[in-house]
């Protein structure tokens, strides 16, 4: 542990409000003492999903967290202190409270591009980086992306010269780029630490210079009841981790961002009364091949137009470039919806296909069993306010339209968990009444100890005479994912999980994997979504049966690696997909048969002839990415190096981001001047609707 | 400590060697860029595909920049799949601008070169095509820029 002071170096004034920047000097403020960078000797370092106990590392003296400095890592565990506040200095930075307080950050500028074709999107996503510093910095930079992102591109653009990043073994990426950072060069690298949480890491921006990042990736969009929704995530929430959980997600504050005692991704938050000039620009180009009948952003101000017959152009408001919540664009279209449909793709590593598999019809002439329904509400501080109130609205409107023959029981959990009685209860008018009375007294407070709600929920014993529907409401802003996934594998038997995303920027890695390992279902509640229609939606889905123990028959097709491999149930209108390899021409019929309630069901599908080679190149990337996801959760349940190694040859073979590989990038052509610089966590604000002091802590 | 590179480059046949002075920290691996060269004489280049392999040394491909020519001013595309076997295969093409003719620049690769033994690489063009799809004669190489 490294205990150099870090003295003092003057930051380039903001342009405007000069005045209230503060001078400290040293002696007269705490000064951050923190280990290496993250990446590099001397920080800890954490296999992605490394169980509790796995690593350690005290910190230092560190600053309390209501302390007005910031920033502040020194690369260089062993460099002595730099006294002439050059380059490669530590920064100190005091700010006097004020409201709306502009805090100067490296990263200035997010803008993504998107097109859409078919079910498919590809996206661009550009972070403009500078250094508004005196000295010399590496940015550190936390930031979201689309669970099942394929990331297959990384730029590094400095000026008008492009390098393009490799793909590589994770620790080899990061030596990579921990030794060009020490010697001195401008490099990049990004690490993913969750499937959907990702770390971009720039080293030695030097003062008043910039640089831009550019990422590209692909992924299919949901879809239900005639809707795709294309998300776009802009910030991570603030993750609960339980007590000795160490591969954990934790929100700091910023003053102490750097500090990473056991917690290897720290998100810096900005106090709620700063912002930052960080903005974002978001563009998306549709093209359906279908019509789209409406389209509906309520998470943003949009603006929107028909480019070309069947192409439209959507694009952010000017006025809503504040990234503190997911952008989710939903388009209805036209036609059959319960057709299903195929893509395929063939290049010089073989055919590639996705495959959009609909509900029968014959579900919906079906009735349904009676139902065992356990409502699980998340009640942790950050589900105070607007997020709790909208999912009290939606149990309240669920209870009401179970029927007498039903039964349920009503979960809370936050420090712990409690139940609305002992066992489920019938679903009579008398046990509605008080169990909404019950709901309506819940307060939210504590932490999000989900492991304790699982259990509670999926514990008890199965009354067999009914279906047992789970569904739990949550943000999902927990830190220990691996191990909730793996309590719902351990405890599910018959039960059925639906997990409702509650709020504006969800953790929805966590919310559609516990739907996906509970073979149940996911829907998302915004804040401005309406909770009775986000529910009813829900009841009418279930008042059918779903399609069970799916079987393909390719019928003489010969396909291979077909993947999720465990095959989800199918519910009244919500498709799933498949991807997987082929061989041949496809022009055959597939048959599904499966059961709905007793009953066997039996759907076909005419697979066309093979489309041209050039129709969907994403495809290939898409199958690897599903590869790498499904492998990610057999390695969740059950860790083996063997799986390991199978996600980093899949990830390495088709240039991909995984938890075990990464990109690097370095400029070797110019050395900077000076030692490595200071690193500057890149602090977000809270999401749009959390509140900072029940997730974060004192401002 | 500033370390210190002087390179030994001998050019010929599309190799290239790096050679590495005694001054730098003994483990200290290090960073150079070289530029990649395409010679289509009196042709104009559209695409091309090419290889480069570290035949000697423990190299490590760090970072693939576009070249001069604002056809090729794009960092070609690399297939993942042959750098697992240290092989670096790149490829690129355009179609809107003027093909460049001549003596090219069509890339710059930045690599990380372990201490301890020089450095040599091998460059294999595999293709090379003009605007309208058909294969010219070229050739290819490999320069050490000066980067201190």
């Amino acid at each position: 542990m490294n205990s150099t002071r870090i003295p003092s170096a003057t930051p380039n004034p903001p342009p405007t409000a000069a005045g209230w920047w503060t001078w400290l000097a040293l002696g007269t403020a705490a000064v951050l003492l923190l280990p290496g960078c993250r990446m590099c000797p001397g920080r800890i370092s954490h296999a992605p999903g490394s169980q509790p106990g796995s690593a350690s590392a005290p910190p230092g003296s560190l600053p309390s967290p209501d302390e007005e400095l910031w920033v502040i890592a020194r690369g260089d565990a062993g460099a002595p202190a730099d006294d002439d506040g050059g380059p490669g200095s530590g920064a100190l930075i005091a700010h006097p409270v004020a409201w709306d307080q502009e805090v100067p950050l490296p990263l200035k500028h997010t803008e993504m591009r998107a097109s859409i074709s078919a079910h498919i999107a590809t996206v661009s996503v550009i972070q403009q980086f500078s250094n508004p510093y005196e000295g010399k910095i590496e940015a550190v930079y936390v930031f979201p992306l689309p669970h099942h992102a394929a990331v297959n591109e990384f730029l590094m653009v400095i000026g008008e010269r492009r390098i393009r990043g490799l793909i590589r073994e994770r620790a080899q990426a990061e030596a990579i780029y921990c030794e060009a950072k020490r010697q001195g060069y401008v490099a990049s690298l990004l690490t993913q630490e969750r499937p959907n949480l990702f770390t971009q890491a720039v080293a030695n921006i030097e003062p008043g210079k910039e640089l831009e990042v550019r990422l590209t990736y692909f992924h299919t969009l949901a879809y239900e009841e005639g809707w795709y929704e294309f998300v776009f995530p802009m910030v991570v929430g603030p993750r609960f981790n339980p007590p000795g959980w160490t591969n954990s997600v934790a929100p700091a504050p910023r003053a102490v961002a750097a500090r990473s005692a056991g917690r290897p991704t720290q998100v810096a938050c900005l106090n709620p009364h700063e912002r930052t000039g960080h903005d974002i620009a978001l563009e998306v180009e549709l093209e359906a091949g279908v019509n789209v009948e409406e389209l509906v952003c309520r998470s943003h101000v949009i603006t929107q137009r028909v480019a070309a017959p069947g192409r439209w152009s959507i694009a952010l408001s000017p006025n809503d470039r504040i990234p503190n919540r997911d952008f989710v664009l939903r388009y209805r279209v036209a036609g059959d919806q319960l057709k299903s449909s195929l893509l395929t793709h063939r290049d010089e590593r073989g055919g590639f296909f996705t495959l959009m598999l609909y509900p029968p019809r014959e579900l919906v002439r079906l009735d349904r069993q009676p139902l065992e329904v356990v409502f699980v509400l998340d009640c942790s501080g950050s589900m105070r306010g607007r997020p709790l109130d909208q999912a009290k609205l939606a149990i309240e409107r669920g209870l009401r339209q179970l029927r007498p023959d039903d039964t349920f029981q009503l979960i809370r959990f936050s420090n712990d968990a409690s139940a609305f009685g002992p066992e489920p209860v019938p679903a009579s008018p008398e046990h509605i009444r008080r169990a909404l009375h019950y709901l309506a007294a819940l307060k939210s407070e504590g932490g999000t100890m989900m492991l304790q709600g699982i259990e509670a929920a999926l514990t008890f014993p199965h009354d067999w005479a009914r279906l047992r529907f789970v569904c739990f409401l949550t943000d999902g802003y927990i830190g220990n994912e691996a191990q909730i996934l793996a309590a719902i594998e351990q405890h599910l038997g018959a039960s059925r999980i639906f997990s409702f995303g509650i709020g504006s920027s969800v953790n929805r890695y966590l919310i559609e994997h516990m739907a996906k390992v509970g073979r149940g279902a996911v829907a998302y509640l915004g804040p401005h979504d309406s909770a009775a229609h986000v529910m009813d939606t829900f009841m009418a889905r279930i008042q059918h049966p779903t399609m069970t123990d799916l079987k393909l028959d390719w019928n003489g097709w010969r396909v291979t690696d077909v993947y999720p491999q465990r095959l989800p149930d199918l519910f009244v209108g919500r498709p799933v997909i498949l991807t997987g390899r082929f061989e041949g021409a496809p022009d055959a019929e597939i048959r599904i048969t499966g059961h709905a309630g007793a009953q066997p069901v039996q759907v076909s599908l005419h697979a066309p002839a093979v489309q041209s080679a050039a129709a969907h190149p994403a495809l290939p990337h898409v199958w690897a990415r599903m590869k790498i996801a499904d492998l990610y959760d057999q390695w969740a349940f059950r860790p083996d190096p063997g799986v390991a190694e199978a996600i980093r040859k899949v990830a390495l073979e088709y240039g991909l981001m995984s938890a075990y590989t990464a990109f690097v990038a370095v400029d070797a052509s110019r050395r900077t001047v000076g030692r490595e610089g200071t690193t500057v966590p890149v602090a977000v604000p809270v999401p749009d609707g959390v509140r900072y002091e029940t997730t974060v802590g004192s401002p | 400590m500033k370390a210190r590179l002087a390179y030994a480059a001998v050019l010929m046949s599309g190799a290239l060697l790096l050679a590495q002075e005694t001054d730098r920290p003994e483990s200290a691996p290090a960073f150079r860029s070289m530029d990649l060269y395409f010679d289509v004489a009196g042709q104009a280049l559209a695409a091309y595909q090419v290889e480069v392999v570290a035949t000697r040394g423990r190299v490590r491909f760090v970072g693939i920049e576009g070249g001069e020519p604002p056809a090729f001013r794009s960092p070609p595309f690399y297939d993942p799949k042959a750098l697992r076997g240290k092989r670096l295969i790149l490829a690129a093409y355009h179609l809107e601008t003027t093909p460049p003719t001549g003596r090219v620049r069509v890339a710059t690769l930045h690599v990380q070169i372990a201490s301890g033994e020089p450095a040599q690489f091998a460059v294999n063009v595999h293709t090379a095509a003009n605007a309208a799809g058909r294969r010219i004669p070229a050739t290819a190489a490999l320069v050490e820029r000066n980067t201190e």
